[in-house]
């Protein structure tokens, strides 16, 4: 595997990753709470 | 976070509406005023269930309907909503040849709704099995999860190096709700659409 593709496959990794933390985020706090995190990316790009 | 299963075809879920649920919302409303059965597939689905990425387009299936109640509903709502790639006249026909047609708001192009008649098996299924999804007063009917998490790992199938939004939207999906679904109904999803090998990757504990 090329260093190219070690990075890329390391970034999908990552995503997986975040995916988990998302996730547990989204159980651990109230639907206010994650909501507001959605909803500012979401809302910076849909008026 | 508080997602209620109230029974096989209805979830409660809470949320803040966020301008995309608004945009979803306003439009299906629309629909189901004229009485057009519809379900919502895809990207959308991820994204109403706290998924942090946006979308162009909201795929929608919609039932068999003729030609003049696609015209009465493209004339009811131009004043607010355009057709992008063809004239309201020659939507049925694409819809007809299962090519979809585009709706956004007027003057606008982005995001908008991909709107196909429902006519492969999977469709079918998708839109006889919708779920309600009810936020607050509001509701929208989904893809059955099960087969959406199946759909979406079938489509990305074939981008194995670079990055794979649709099994990050499968695994969103899977482990948020993987305590409430059927999971034989799922593998049963993936084997039909010959993706077990993928599956098994990704939804490690489905398999154990």
């Amino acid at each position: 595997m090329n260093e190219l593709e070690k990075t890329m496959k390391r970034n999908n990794e990552d995503r997986m990753v975040f995916i988990d933390f998302w996730i547990d985020f989204m159980r651990n706090n109230s639907n206010e709470i994650w909501s507001i995190e959605q909803n500012r990316l979401i809302n910076s790009l849909v008026k | 976070m508080e997602i209620k299963f109230i029974d096989k075809h209805n979830i409660r879920l809470d949320k803040e509406l966020n301008n995309l649920d608004r945009f979803v919302i306003d439009f299906t409303n629309l629909l189901e005023r004229h009485k057009i059965n519809y379900v919502i597939v895809s990207g959308y689905v991820p994204i109403l269930f706290g998924r942090t990425r946006a979308t162009e387009d909201i795929d929608v299936f919609i039932e068999r309907i003729n030609e003049s109640k696609i015209e009465n509903f493209l004339k009811t709502v131009e004043g607010k909503y355009q057709v992008l790639n063809t004239s309201s006249d020659k939507a049925f026909q694409m819809l007809k040849e299962d090519v979809a047609i585009r709706i956004s708001r007027k003057n606008e192009i982005l995001p908008n709704f991909e709107i196909k008649f429902a006519k492969t098996k999977f469709g079918e299924y998708a839109l006889k099995n919708r779920l309600k999804i009810v936020i607050g007063d509001e509701h929208v009917f989904i893809s059955p999860i099960e087969l959406q998490i199946a759909f979406k790992i079938y489509l990305g199938k074939g981008d194995i190096s670079g990055r794979n939004k649709d099994v990050e939207d499968a695994y969103h999906i899977y482990k948020l709700l993987r305590e409430k679904l059927n999971k034989d109904e799922l593998k049963k999803f993936i084997k039909e659409l010959e993706v077990e090998h993928i599956a098994r990757k990704i939804l490690v504990d489905l398999y154990e």
